[in-house]
């Protein structure tokens, strides 16, 4: 296994794309073992694209794409503004809220930083907020984005790690919104260190704020509908992804009727490419996985930690640290879909919840999009803002803090993270 | 030469979001119709060989459009030349790999030509195994058009990126 590693780890940084070194490098594995079959190659990569429940995250990425151009994305703005406009440093807690709305209707980090890069960006300079700020506020918060349900990240995690989809759903949206709040006290904090004004002079009326959450209601409802429906078992989750498409298309077309025809066909373009992308590396991840179990990895690993320290909270401290690191690096999923088959049985065997891990999983690996040296969220921005990356990585220091402050809460406090999937679906 | 590729391009294109049309109406229907206590068993099968045929063709897509994951941060640090040569090696490696899954994949194709789809009888599972094959063809025809374009014929306009 040795060997898989050394030329994945290779392979990655001459510039192969992570698909291809995944692939080459699990088969290192096929090519020491004389035993093993050279077409099971061929048949693992195919297994993965016949899991069930892995349907679910292309089916949410073209949902995610489908929502974009339904016109919800303008009227949720709407709504951000509204609710917090008036506070000091309004328009980057209006990110702050924005990424934890479109958290609802997308699953996607890098997509919602993107969107905000453009909409509120040139914005938050014309107002004087600092550039590296500004980059960091919108590029950080997209992290929320991943954690509310739906999220692509807890998905491909519940697949590998055979954890309930449903139950990481219902605590996602505790551990957004708890990061949610975290990073609107952040802001609140730095706006009065950097003299920030409020984007709008008065709180809005209530009935100003009813009238716009009439129009976003569609997008709102969307998780909790999300969630009641694979609770009561009406969906399982990848018929809920195929349920979030109809979902959104409806809305486009009779509701909002903002998606044209011409809008449609464009975003099939784009999503068969994003989920060919993204799909390929998982596919190609199951090559990859293949050795571990054979050669008992996750045993020696456990056997090797546990030799050197009995405190779960350290063992968690560094994993953390471990996956942030990953994460600079390596694009989050694929991180996911590695390391999850090695890591989960460790945290168990320290008595760690798979859920609450699970989550500081998806969070600090979602992250890495945010991190220097590889990272594409920071990219997308900074590409966006035209904010040099000095000024990036300067500013981005509490906000990294936050996600550290935030694993290391979950990790203390676990029942804050289990208390809503333990009331919803029981112990 | 250079139209018929563009029309094949613009075909792959096309099946694949057929595919995943498909898929999703499928899906969809057979949830809608399990819950009015109509279950239809084929109908989770048949949308999983739909969306293995889309993420196939699909990779070939992203790989053409240069969108597959990568990270670039060694290969942009370097002069162009070397940048150059480190690409040259990048190809090499992705080629081996596509000609490797491409004479497996067919290998493959030809023994599970007995083995019967979940639930579908009368359906080979080689028509999901073809998948890989068929699209390691086509990522070897992208390769090939790739570095012909990035060795041979140096100016030419880099197609929009992702």
């Amino acid at each position: 296994m040795l060997m898989v590693f050394i030329v994945f780890i290779v392979l990655l940084f001459i510039g192969v794309p992570v698909g291809f070194s995944v692939l080459i490098g699990g088969a290192m594995f096929f090519f020491q073992n004389s035993d093993t079959l050279f077409t099971t190659i061929i048949q693992l990569p195919v297994t993965q694209t016949q899991n069930v429940t892995l349907l679910a995250v292309p089916l949410f990425i073209l949902a995610g794409n489908l929502m974009n151009v339904s016109g919800i994305t303008e009227r949720l703005i709407k709504l951000s503004m509204a609710i917090t406009g008036h506070m000091r440093g309004g328009l980057a807690q209006v990110s702050v809220v924005l990424s934890t709305l479109m958290g609802g209707v997308s699953g996607s980090a890098n997509a919602d930083a993107a969107m905000e890069a453009r909409v509120l960006g040139p914005d938050m300079l014309k107002q004087g907020y600092p550039k590296g700020y500004t980059a960091c506020v919108i590029a950080f918060t997209s992290i929320i984005t991943a954690t509310i349900p739906p999220g692509v990240s807890m998905i491909m995690f519940g697949t590998v790690g055979n954890v309930s989809i449903g139950r990481l759903f219902t605590a996602g949206l505790i551990v957004g919104i708890a990061m949610m709040f975290l990073y609107m006290l952040l802001v609140a904090v730095t706006a009065r260190i950097y003299g920030f004004k409020a984007v709008t002079e008065k709180r809005p009326t209530f009935s100003a704020i009813i009238s716009i959450l009439k129009e976003t209601i569609w997008a709102i409802i969307f998780p909790v509908l999300l969630l009641i429906g694979i609770r009561i078992g009406l969906f399982t989750p990848s018929e809920v992804g195929a349920f979030a498409c109809v979902y959104a298309l409806l809305i486009g077309f009779f509701i909002y009727r903002e998606i044209t025809l011409s809008k449609l066909i464009e975003t099939l373009k784009q999503s068969v490419v994003d989920i060919g992308a993204i799909m390929f590396m998982i596919s190609m991840s199951g090559v990859f996985g293949y050795g571990i179990p054979l050669e008992k990895l996750p045993q020696k690993i456990t056997l090797f930690i546990s030799g050197l320290t009995a405190s779960p909270y350290i063992v968690m401290a560094l994993i953390v640290l471990f996956l942030a690191l990953a994460g600079m690096f390596m694009e989050g999923s694929i991180i996911i879909l590695l390391t999850t088959p090695i890591l989960l049985p460790l945290i168990q065997s320290f008595g760690i919840d798979p859920i609450v891990f699970g989550l500081i999983l998806c969070t600090v690996v979602t992250m890495g999009n945010m991190t220097p040296p590889v990272g594409l969220a920071m990219y997308t921005v900074c590409g966006i803002l035209d904010c040099p990356l000095e000024k990036y990585v300067k500013a981005c220091v509490p906000f990294v803090l936050v996600v550290i402050i935030e694993a290391a809460l979950f990790t203390l406090f676990p029942k804050i993270v289990l208390f809503l999937p333990n009331l919803i679906y029981g112990r | 030469m250079g139209k018929i590729y563009k029309k094949l391009c613009e075909i792959e294109m096309w099946a694949a979001i057929l595919c995943l049309i498909c898929s999703v109406t499928v899906i969809f229907i057979a949830a809608v119709l399990r819950t009015v206590k109509m279950p239809i068993r084929w109908g989770l099968d048949i949308a999983l060989l739909l969306f293995t045929w889309s993420t196939f063709l699909g990779a070939d897509i992203a790989f053409r459009k240069k969108c597959l994951v990568r990270v670039d941060m060694l290969i942009n640090r370097l002069p162009a030349k070397m940048q150059k040569a480190l690409e040259a090696v990048v190809y090499l490696c992705m080629l081996s790999a596509i000609v490797f899954m491409l004479v497996y994949g067919i290998k493959l194709t030809v023994i599970s030509r007995v083995r019967v789809f979940n639930g579908i009888p009368g359906l080979s599972y080689s028509w999901v195994t073809a998948s890989v094959p068929f699209s390691m063809w086509l990522m070897l025809i992208t390769a090939l058009t790739q570095i012909y374009e990035t060795y041979f014929r140096p100016k030419q306009k880099e197609a929009g990126s992702c």
